[in-house]
């Protein structure tokens, strides 16, 4: 087991409903992302940022709670929304349910994976031109 | 949508978030189930990963799933659903 990879790994044991998911939750892994520290500053580039503490605060979906609930709803939250959920064609949205904190992250999810995509269509275009479209995930 | 299910005071919350995103409960309902099974599965990940890479940030990052997922099993088991309930029966499968 020490001497698998931990994606090679998670894609043997993940369902194939949740695959393109859970390796956009891996690449969040590697830099601590989806924890449920609020976005600030430190991660919002400060042009962002200003227009983030100008938005009408009745717009900012937030939770009540102890600061480890708040925490921990984040954390879901984002988790949650890696998960794509079929929407349906007459489904609303209201104003009051506008969540910033899960905009600014789905943001930065779709950055993630828009570039594993690229990864991976360039792993799959040099497999085809090395003449080794057979490989299996072991040679991958 | 998870978020306004967490935060709700209705006596069935599902059924309340449902008419306020115009979607049908039993669609909302689907979405909270398989996004729980999602849940589980980055949970596992995130144990997966400790095991393989034990410092700090990973630990810290295990004890807030760990937190998360207390909180998310105390608020789902409030819904009385026993589907939604039987997930957390079942997480030792993942």
């Amino acid at each position: 087991m020490s001497n698998q990879y931990l994606y090679g790994e998670l894609l043997v044991k993940a369902s194939e409903k949740f695959e393109e998911s859970v390796l956009v939750f891996l690449e969040m892994l590697k830099i601590f992302f989806p924890e449920g520290s609020k976005f600030d500053e430190n991660w919002i580039p400060m042009s962002h940022f200003d227009l983030f503490k100008n938005i009408d605060s009745s717009l900012v979906t937030g939770f009540e709670g102890s600061a480890e609930d708040q925490t921990s709803c984040n954390l879901l939250t984002r988790v949650f929304s890696l998960f794509p959920f079929n929407q349906q064609p007459d489904m609303s949205l209201n104003r009051d349910n506008i969540d910033m904190d899960l905009s600014v992250f789905m943001t930065y999810a779709h950055t993630l994976k828009s570039q594993m995509h690229f990864v991976f269509e360039t792993i799959l275009y040099k497999l085809f031109r090395s003449d080794r479209a057979e490989a299996d995930t072991k040679t991958f | 949508m998870l978020k306004c299910v967490l935060k709700s005071k209705d006596s069935d919350p599902i059924g309340q978030v449902a008419r306020e995103f115009n979607i049908s409960r039993q669609t909302l309902f689907d979405g909270l189930s398989s996004g729980i099974d999602f849940w589980l599965q980055c949970k596992e990940i995130t144990h997966i990963a400790q095991a393989k890479a034990n410092n700090e940030n990973v630990t810290r990052l295990n004890g807030l799933f760990e937190q998360a997922h207390s909180f998310l099993k105390n608020k789902i088991c409030g819904l009385n659903e026993k589907d939604l309930d039987d997930k957390f029966v079942d997480e030792l499968n993942y």
